[in-house]
């Protein structure tokens, strides 16, 4: 078996909340929200791991911690076998080179005084990637590889389409020639025609470079179509991970379950409908002891509400946290 | 044999009109630029049918539903021409007066974002009723307790205690079942619903739409869902209109847009859209951009990114015309279109 190019332990994130004044003359303990409470997981080279869930679950934290934007509170991120999190300056400097993110909103993420040009520019000069004097053909090469034109190379993010935008963003990150691309709700704004364009760059990246990705999106037939091995999120945890078809086709865990039955389907017909899962996500500052899928869980029995479900190994690649997984 | 769906389309197909958009174009003036937001739209909605509008960003689908109720300001809007009939009376005559009775009372909005559709300094139970205290002068006690009555039937838990609260308080869903229900506490005849789902989480999108049908079951309320969610659609609307460029391409029940669409703009999207079970085939997006609204192509607006397109189409404006029973596409090769697998 080949290494694993990333390599997350005990992967624990918690935001603390400040105590009011009165609740600390009350004596009440200080509050921190978990919002991603152990999480372990292993990504090979030229592997997609696609990573769903509801707002809450923790999926975009866990995203941020790999790139160590977010310090853990415990556990531990390795990459390549090196921590992300410790290491002096220029290891870590090396490191990102080889780790890139993807954002959401393609407008935000771009400087909106600099061009095109201007923005690819200083990741390749700071990193350098090439020789000086190469870089606007570097530039043009690379904007030549997510589709966009050379003339594009000196407008600024605001005379873009979100679609371009996003393209920019890639070719960012595709600049450094790194190993793995973290992409964060990368589809999430854009219509669903140029969406289907950005996807298609993006398995054509995978192809050409022999990218590893962790795919990040709340929106399922996205992450089906995208992913290799798909990780459901809920509260902080991984609850079920497995190859893309044993998570769709032979979901075990009742989350996954009920995560895929809301999803509307093209084929069906207007059809009367009954809510699959009632009520929110628990809040994150106040998790169940137990399952944490517990308040919501259709099949919950008297064990879900005091002992935590262990992880239970379906097939070889295929592991769900539940009590009653068979 | 009849098929079933054939009989209830026909039914649905008896039933008087209650919304008649006719002819509309709705510009907007920015200094010397013309933005054609909405271009000769025309649409009729018959009592108690769902009508979902779907379309990409910019193609017109919200500016038709605020038209609609009149919410958008003039300067920079303007109506150029038509009219929409509403029970019979022509809304875009009708004094403003007139107007705020109709809006809430016989025609209701749910608007996409529900934190922001809510005023987060006034309790909720508040928001309710203020149309009902407004217009029909409910006493404070009364809009209490009738606030209450409507965040039940909305699915609120224990309504009584958190009638007081306020939006922060409350999760995305819960904030979109209130605004549910401000929208139903008139009675209306009509609904419009725009995007009302795309803010939240799919579970929770589950059981929004299982509401609205519920509420609809219910009260026989006609019902407009926009969305730029294809499957959202397909599994609540009778009916569905596809929007592009300010244009109806393709108007038909849901079920045949799906299967057999007649215009390649319906076509393209059910092409680019990556199915929950699929696998993973590679998609086959729409080449290229939509226009820009202030300069859009002669004749029709798909034919830069049609691959169909002919010269034909570029020389003058393609209307909506009926190519099957009661399906329409504003495409002249809809015929061609309808014997392609999709």
């Amino acid at each position: 078996m080949t290494e694993p190019l990333l390599s997350i332990r005990g992967l624990r994130v918690e935001f603390p909340k400040r105590r009011t004044l009165t609740g600390a003359l009350l004596g009440q303990k200080p509050m921190s929200a978990r919002a991603v409470d152990g999480v372990d997981l292993d990504v090979y080279p030229r592997e997609t791991v696609g990573l769903v869930g509801e707002s809450g679950s923790g999926k975009t934290t866990l995203g941020r911690a790999i790139l160590s934007l977010y310090q853990p509170s415990a556990g531990q991120v390795l990459f390549k076998g090196q921590n992300v999190s410790t290491g002096d300056a220029v290891a870590r400097q090396k490191l990102h080179r080889n780790l890139q993110m993807v954002f959401q909103n393609p407008y935000a993420s771009l400087n909106p005084r600099m061009t095109v040009a201007q923005t690819i520019d200083e990741a390749l000069r700071f990193h350098t990637i090439v020789p000086a004097q190469d870089i606007p053909a570097e530039i043009e090469r690379l904007l030549g590889l997510v589709g966009l034109t050379a003339d594009m190379a000196n407008r600024y993010p605001q005379a873009l389409s979100g679609g371009q935008c996003q393209r920019v963003g890639l070719a960012r990150a595709m600049s450094v020639q790194p190993s793995m691309l973290v992409l964060d709700e990368a589809v999430a704004a854009l219509d669903v025609s140029i969406q289907a364009q950005v996807l298609n760059l993006l398995l054509d990246l995978r192809e050409a470079f022999g990218l590893a990705m962790i795919f990040i999106a709340h929106e399922l037939s996205v992450v089906r179509h995208i992913s290799h091995r798909v990780a459901v999120m809920y509260l902080g945890k991984i609850v079920e991970i497995g190859r893309r078809d044993d998570i769709f086709e032979r979901p075990k865990h009742p989350y996954t379950q009920s995560l895929l039955a809301a999803v509307p389907r093209l084929g069906t017909a207007k059809r009367k409908r009954q809510a699959v899962l009632q009520g929110d996500i628990p809040s994150p500052y106040n998790i169940p002891t137990g399952c944490p899928f517990q308040t919501r869980c259709p099949s919950v029995q008297d064990i879900c509400r005091s002992v935590a479900p262990p992880s239970i190994t379906v097939s070889a690649d295929h592991k769900a946290d539940c009590h009653f997984v068979t | 044999m009849v098929a079933p769906e054939q009989i209830a389309a026909d039914n649905a197909a008896m039933k008087p009109s209650i919304l008649e958009i006719e002819d509309l174009v709705v510009e907007f003036h920015q200094g010397n630029k013309v933005v054609r937001a909405a271009n000769h739209v025309s649409l009729t909605i018959r009592q108690g049918e769902t009508v979902g509008i779907v379309g990409e960003s910019g193609s017109g689908k919200s500016v038709l539903c605020r038209s609609i109720l009149r919410l958008l300001p003039s300067p920079p809007s303007f109506v150029k021409s038509g009219r929409i009939t509403f029970a019979g009376r022509d809304l875009l005559s009708l004094p403003e007066t007139e107007m705020q009775e109709i809006r809430g009372a016989d025609i209701a909005m749910v608007f996409q974002n529900p934190m922001n559709a809510l005023n987060p300094v006034w309790p909720i139970g508040d928001q309710i009723t203020e149309g009902e205290r407004v217009h029909r002068g409910l006493g404070t006690r009364a809009a209490r307790t009738r606030a209450v009555e409507l965040l039940k039937r909305v699915g609120i838990p224990s309504p009584e205690m958190r009638v007081d609260e306020y939006p922060h308080q409350w999760s995305g869903g819960m904030v979109q079942r209130a605004v549910i229900a401000m929208a139903i506490a008139g009675g209306p005849k009509l609904i419009l619903a725009d995007e009302p789902t795309t803010a939240l989480d799919v579970t929770i999108q589950d059981q929004i739409l299982a509401l609205l049908m519920d509420l609809q079951a219910a009260t026989g309320t006609t019902l407009i869902l926009v969305s730029h969610d294809m499957a959202v659609v397909a599994e609540t609307c009778d009916r569905v209109a596809v929007m592009y460029a300010g244009r109806i391409m393709e108007l038909a029940p849901t079920a045949d847009v799906f299967a057999h669409p007649r215009h390649p703009y319906s076509l393209g999207l059910l092409r680019s859209i990556p199915r929950i079970d699929g696998k993973g085939q590679r998609l086959e997006p729409i080449p290229g951009q939509p226009p820009s609204l202030s300069e859009l192509p002669a004749g029709c607006p798909f034919m830069p990114r049609c691959s169909f397109a002919s010269p034909a189409c570029g020389t003058s404006d393609v209307p909506l015309r009926e190519v099957a029973k009661g399906h329409f596409s504003a495409c002249i090769k809809a015929e061609e279109i309808a014997a392609v697998a999709l």
